[in-house]
């Protein structure tokens, strides 16, 4: 079973990714967390095979994160799915970085499993 | 024999004194016609004779000044002395000599320029000595000197004092002259400028692109941006105005330059604030639009739990999408309301509007653990305010206290205070730090991006309530001590 840390902030998106995922309970198994800091305690501690990051959260952006775990041996080569309502044109920089991809909310449950399944 | 050499020599005088008499014809011919104001004077003061144009110009005949004195008296009164000492110097003269400028005052009042130049002109047969003075009317020019000379002042003091830098500089872009905000912004001399060219300071514009734009610019003006170095290397935006013109027959370049640094800051700041608003707006849509999606999985599975869920997802993120928009309209309004300052002789009654908000929002309060209290004194229930703006004003209060607390209490109380009433919103929420107290009532100010909500609602607070002539002001004790809102209405 693969292992998906989803970083998002908003309690109703939580739900959301909690029901998308249902039906995926042997294929995939999720952790969510509203905090970017504790995620990022979270991955030192357990092994994840993708990170889905929201971006406008607070106290720390998805922006910082993706900048902490980049910067970290041992977790720099985690894949990260980017799931935002901000278009990418913003995150230039991000695009051109291996092992990340981009999904603009709103998302059905068949594009973001789509894109999980490209990626792991 | 004799008599016939008197008779010859009596002929020859006779030709000698009609010859005399006809050169002295042409003379006063000559000066009587003379296009220059012409004035011949005894050294005793009589005015022998004067031009025509002297009397043109002047508007005085021969009659109306028979001697200098008169003439200085009229055309310099009280600055004659002066004069009267130069012309009594001309009786001494031996050759032509110029004596410069003076300013006369015609018969009308007019004041002109003569240059004057004299010469000795023999005696009169009784001994006196004669001058003639020439003048030549030198207003005009000397109008247009003045005139360019302010104007050259004008256009130095522009450029001199103008807020921009001033460049002047020639087709091949060597800088002729800069103005002191340049030499200061660039650290460089104006001596160093006046000795560069454009390339040696501009960066920014590509520099095979100089020539047209220079050549564009004698056509008409043109506006670029651009960077400049300093002399330290360090380089900064600008905006410029290039204008291309002749002088003495060279083509020249004006170039107003300026900082461009705080443009390109409100800039990006303007582009954030419209990507955190649009954020803002997209998101409960966005949500919906996924809770939907989710909605029609679950009941795919008849997953009744899923469907309740998604729906009231929808639901809320509506209800805040309604509420965003809202607030902008209401916002708008109110930018044409504070304009327009109709007089509002309205009342509204405190404890039917708090006491509805308290009801609206028990009912969406369900998961959080928040108890209201409200507490309006008798004294200080009405208040000079039309009730749709104190149900705009409360409502908003009252939502932000429950958006930022989790859990604890909301108290809302109203007490008089003079001839006003005092209204508190009190909550043991999140609290707010100093730095983002100072900017919470500015229009889509959010603490952060994440927050929900337009950032729109304090900002129509303060317009409701300096509309009614009230004060509104924000106090916390800082992060997680909870936030106080007074507000200052007249009592109704």
């Amino acid at each position: 079973m693969k292992k998906i840390l989803i970083v998002e902030d908003n309690t109703e998106m939580q739900k959301l990714y909690k029901n998308m995922f249902r039906s995926k309970e042997g294929q995939y198994g999720i952790e969510v967390e509203g905090d970017a800091r504790k995620a990022f305690k979270i991955l030192a501690d357990k092994d994840f095979d993708l990170v889905i990051l929201d971006i406008i959260m607070e106290p720390m952006d998805g922006e910082s994160f993706f900048a902490c775990i980049r910067e970290d041996s041992k977790r720099k080569n985690i894949p990260v799915l980017v799931v935002s309502v901000l278009d990418q044109d913003g995150l230039d920089y991000m695009k051109k970085l291996k092992k990340v991809e981009f999904l603009q909310k709103p998302v059905t449950i068949e594009e973001l499993m789509e894109k999980i399944a490209s990626m792991i | 024999m004799g008599a016939q050499v008197i008779f010859r020599d009596v002929t020859e005088r006779k030709q000698m004194v009609d010859a005399l008499r006809e050169s002295e014809q042409r003379f006063k011919s000559a000066v009587l016609d003379s296009p220059h104001p012409v004035i011949i004077h005894a050294q005793d003061g009589e005015i022998i004779q004067i031009s025509r144009s002297w009397t043109d110009i002047t508007g005085y005949t021969q009659r109306d000044i028979p001697t200098v004195a008169d003439w200085t008296e009229k055309a310099y009164g009280e600055r004659k002395a002066p004069v009267r000492k130069d012309i009594k110097k001309l009786y001494g003269i031996k050759k032509r000599t110029h004596e410069g400028e003076y300013t006369i005052k015609t018969k009308s009042g007019k004041m002109r320029v003569w240059e004057f130049s004299s010469a000795p002109l023999g005696h009169m047969p009784d001994g006196r000595r004669l001058v003639i003075s020439i003048a030549n009317d030198v207003t005009q020019r000397k109008e247009a000197e003045e005139d360019l000379r302010e104007s050259e002042e004008r256009f130095r003091m522009i450029f001199e004092r103008a807020a921009d830098m001033m460049f002047l500089h020639d087709q091949k872009g060597n800088i002729i002259q800069v103005n002191n905000n340049a030499s200061k912004s660039l650290q460089y001399s104006r001596k160093d400028l006046e000795n560069m060219t454009v390339k040696d300071i501009e960066t920014g514009f590509p520099s095979e692109k100089f020539k047209d734009i220079w050549d564009m610019a004698m056509i008409s003006p043109q506006t670029a941006e651009g960077v400049l170095k300093r002399k330290d290397g360090t380089t900064f935006p600008i905006d410029v105005n290039i204008s291309g013109f002749t002088y003495r027959g060279k083509k020249m370049v004006l170039v107003m330059a300026r900082d461009a640094t705080e443009r390109k800051k409100l800039e990006q700041a303007k582009a954030h604030l419209m990507r955190d608003v649009t954020h803002g707006l997209k998101t409960p849509i966005a949500i919906s639009q996924m809770a939907l999606y989710v909605c029609k999985d679950g009941m795919k599975r008849g997953d009744i739990n899923v469907i309740n869920e998604t729906h009231e997802i929808v639901s809320n993120n509506m209800k805040m999408l309604y509420k965003d928009i809202d607030n902008i309209l209401t916002s708008t309004t109110m930018d044409m309301r504070k304009r327009d300052k109709a007089p509002l002789k309205k009342r509204s009654s405190l404890k039917g509007i708090v006491n509805g908000i308290v009801r609206d929002v028990k009912k969406v309060l369900g998961r959080k653990d928040i108890e209201t209290k409200v507490n309006i004194s008798p004294k200080a229930n009405k208040v000079a305010i039309a009730p749709r703006d104190a149900r705009i004003l409360l409502n908003c209060l009252v939502d932000n206290a429950v958006k930022f607390t989790e859990k604890g209490t909301i108290v809302i109380t109203s007490s008089p205070k003079n001839k006003h009433v005092e209204i508190k919103v009190r909550d043991t929420g999140c609290g707010i730090s100093k730095k983002h107290i100072d900017r919470i009532f500015e229009k889509f100010y959010k603490r952060h991006p994440a927050v929900e909500g337009s950032g729109l609602g304090l900002s129509i607070c303060k317009d409701i309530v300096q509309m009614y002539n009230g004060d509104i002001q924000v106090k916390s004790e800082g992060v997680n001590k909870g936030t106080t809102v007074v507000v200052t209405l007249p009592k109704g």
